[in-house]
């Protein structure tokens, strides 16, 4: 089980460590991961991430839901569209 | 409500398929991939096309965010329990308003006040466990090995939303992905 929580460790939080610079947080985890301490607090940091993108989805739909209101997304260049969804 | 084609085009299916990396074993989609991003990406489009406009911007903003999880959990085709779950919303409660599953942040310390003070035996881990199984739609009552492999993939999805909602913003806000402030807001 505890190696169960350690890839969802590594899946949560070096991802963090890239794009934050996070590292000196990440590198107490990494090291740590023996105890059940740190296997609660890759639980723990896991809710915290998810609640963070739900947070982050939901401000996201507002500011859409904004811009759909002011920009017709019907109205999008068909071209531009595509060149949007080709990337 | 069912306005999305589930199914995938094939040439995509086949690109998805090369492209999918096992992680574990049952969820192979591969959520990092421009592909899946751009599959999504166009769906969201097609579905927010067809939202007829609400008056007020509460409601507006939730059915974009309905919208938004509804094809996400459409792209996910079925494999996980989770998505299964988001979809599930729509179809047991068509009339009202989805149950919200509101992630607050106390639930998990709820207390079972099962006699003393310092009969909560319960390992820290375990009571982690309980708040994760309350995060991810539909993990109430899965296994533990289960319930990672749900987040784990979880996750993976809402941050490939997260970037496709992004662009999208940054789309309709100006057209350039550098970020400049476009002229549709007032």
């Amino acid at each position: 089980m505890r190696l169960m929580i350690l890839c969802l460790g590594y899946r949560v939080l070096l991802p963090q460590v890239n794009q934050r610079g996070n590292s000196r947080n990440a590198d107490k985890k990494c090291l740590c991961f023996g105890g059940q301490q740190s296997a609660s607090e890759i639980l723990q940091e896991t809710c915290c991430h998810i609640r963070r993108l739900q947070k982050e989805v939901e401000q996201l739909s507002e500011r859409l839901s904004e811009l759909m209101d002011s920009v017709d997304i019907s109205d999008i260049d068909r071209r531009t569209l595509q060149n949007f969804l080709q990337q | 409500m069912a306005s999305f084609d589930p199914s995938v085009d094939s040439k995509e299916a086949q690109e998805i398929g090369d492209q999918a990396v096992d992680h574990n074993s049952v969820n192979a989609v591969p959520w990092r991939s421009e592909a899946e991003q751009r599959i999504y990406s166009r769906r969201l489009v097609e579905a927010l096309r067809r939202t007829p406009s609400s008056a007020t911007k509460p409601r507006a903003a939730g059915q974009v965010r309905e919208t938004a999880d509804r094809v996400l959990a459409t792209t996910a085709r079925g494999r996980t329990r989770w998505s299964r779950a988001i979809l599930g919303r729509w179809r047991k409660l068509p009339s009202q308003h989805k149950k919200v599953k509101k992630a607050s942040s106390t639930a998990g310390l709820k207390r079972t006040r099962i006699g003393g003070e310092r009969r909560n035996r319960l390992p820290a881990v375990q009571k982690k466990a309980r708040v994760l199984s309350r995060l991810v739609p539909g993990c109430r009552k899965v296994s533990f090995p289960n319930l990672l492999e749900e987040a784990t993939d979880y996750i993976s999805a809402l941050e490939m939303q997260v970037r496709a909602m992004t662009a999208l913003a940054q789309l309709l806000a100006g057209g350039a992905p550098a970020g400049l402030a476009g002229g549709g807001l007032s």
